[in-house]
């Protein structure tokens, strides 16, 4: 039975780009291999971690969405936790019984950067604040 | 100010997700605990989502379990 999965995934500040891209291409290459088709991976880019994991306070965030099996988390989890790379992972069902033509994969995408301030309305006063804020922080 | 609609009542295109962050940054306080039900004023299933959203948000460290102070 089909089902759609999420899974984000944190990868180790001391790869490069292309480091990351191959990792993630061999992640989603298990996908494939295992019954499950990617619908897609979206790169969020380096961040900031909440905490600190291994001593690093950053860590770069792959976002994937895919149909597939019980057997394809499985092996996708199975190489999560086996790479040293990866710092963190989470694996979400998003809905059951799905027909897998039902979406179409999707290219590799970047996020787009939604800041709720740079709202135009309030523009001004955040960027005071702003100055503010960072003169206290210092 | 106590007496408010629960937020994804009130508004049905609000939807409850671990990777939304700026959205849940209003359901913990400065120390990065939860807010309990009678101040954020959610209904019970939503604040049950708020709350497993936010445990898996701290998993992959988009949230803190806990803030230190920096100063005092």
């Amino acid at each position: 039975m089909i089902r759609e999965y999420e899974t984000l995934y944190v990868v180790s500040p001391e790869l490069d780009k292309g480091g990351v891209d191959s990792l993630n291409g061999k992640f989603k290459s298990i996908i494939q291999e295992n019954g499950g088709k990617v619908i897609r991976l979206t790169r969020w880019g380096k961040r900031e971690l909440a905490y600190k994991i291994k001593k690093f306070n950053h860590g770069f965030y792959v976002h994937l969405n895919y149909f597939g099996e019980g057997k394809t988390v499985e092996e996708l989890q199975r190489n999560l936790r086996l790479n040293e790379n990866v710092l963190r992972y989470i694996t979400v069902k998003l809905s059951e019984k799905v027909d897998i033509n039902s979406k179409e994969s999707l290219p590799d995408a970047d996020l787009e950067i939604k800041k709720a301030d740079v709202a135009p309305a309030e523009e001004e006063n955040t960027e005071s604040k702003k100055q503010q804020n960072d003169g206290g922080e210092k | 100010m106590k007496r408010k609609m629960c937020r994804f009542c009130s508004d049905k295109n609000l939807k409850i997700d671990f990777k939304d962050i700026d959205l849940l940054r209003h359901f913990i306080s400065e120390r990065g605990k939860i807010v309990p039900r009678r101040i954020s004023g959610n209904c019970a299933k939503h604040q049950r989502w708020v709350c497993e959203a936010i445990k898996r948000a701290r998993q992959i460290a988009l949230l803190p379990y806990v803030t230190i102070e920096l100063q005092e």
